[in-house]
């Protein structure tokens, strides 16, 4: 499992060295984050799906990039991680909704990260990346 | 934040459709503090219980988004927003760690001006 991290990271690491400088806390990326996720839960109830998978995309960039920061800055903390987790738990319950088996899925998801904090081992579910791909397959099919 | 921000911002995210439901959402998390203010717990998370945080929040959206689903988005948005600008604990009880973006008051209330402004002209509109 470390190995499969790690490898995760290193691929990460790649994509995200331009970005290294920027002059932004890393709390800030993750709000700033849950707020690009209101903007793709409007664009999906509003029809616009590809706009919606494409701000969800940025969702999930930044989402990397708070982390990314935080190791490279050396700040990674049990408190980054909360931050973290908390806006991701948001952003599905604010993207997911009105979708009745995703929002159940959020919930699921929201407890496993309760346990993830106690025990490590436990993973979290990346449901949006799913329900990114899902959404984009419906679309193209 | 104000139960009128609350109502004006679960009105902007659910795009100008407004309904008692949503209302109800929107400001029911703001229910336990009546019992914090009685005991003179006014600010930041000291105002909040766990009846406001995630693990009871989430599980509060899980069944309401099967029996009504504004009520259900009523209560994300009223999170979303209390997240966002004040200071929460958001895995209370099971964990104390405590989240606040540090926002300036400044901003908070431009943030807040441009809810009610934007949820009025919404309102005027539809």
């Amino acid at each position: 499992m470390a190995d499969w991290r790690n490898t995760v990271h290193n691929i990460l690491n790649h994509f995200l060295s331009p970005f290294e400088g920027l002059n932004i806390s890393v709390n800030r990326v993750s709000w700033l984050s849950l707020c690009v996720s209101i903007i793709a839960s409007i664009l999906f109830r509003t029809k616009h799906a590809m706009l919606g998978i494409a701000s969800i995309f940025i969702v999930l960039f930044l989402d990397s990039l708070d982390g990314f920061l935080a190791r490279k800055r050396d700040t990674a903390s049990i408190d980054g991680f909360i931050v973290d987790v908390a806006c991701d738990r948001m952003s599905e319950f604010v993207i997911f909704h009105p979708h009745t088996i995703w929002t159940i899925l959020a919930v699921v998801n929201t407890y496993m990260t309760i346990l993830r904090i106690k025990y490590e081992k436990i993973p979290i579910l990346p449901l949006r990346h799913v329900f990114m791909i899902i959404t984009l397959i419906e679309i193209i099919i | 934040m104000d139960p009128i921000s609350h109502i004006a911002f679960s009105y902007i995210l659910n795009l100008g459709k407004g309904s008692l439901w949503l209302i109800i959402g929107s400001v029911i998390l703001d229910f336990d503090k009546i019992f914090t203010y009685i005991q003179r717990k006014y600010r930041g998370h000291e105002s909040r219980t766990f009846l406001s945080e995630l693990p009871f929040v989430c599980l509060l959206i899980g069944l309401s988004t099967i029996i009504n689903k504004d009520f259900a988005f009523g209560i994300i948005s009223h999170y979303i927003l209390d997240f966002l600008v004040g200071e929460t604990k958001p895995f209370n009880p099971f964990q104390n760690n405590i989240v606040n973006f540090n926002l300036k008051t400044t901003h908070k209330i431009v943030l807040g001006a441009m809810i009610w402004l934007i949820g009025g002209i919404l309102y005027t509109i539809f």
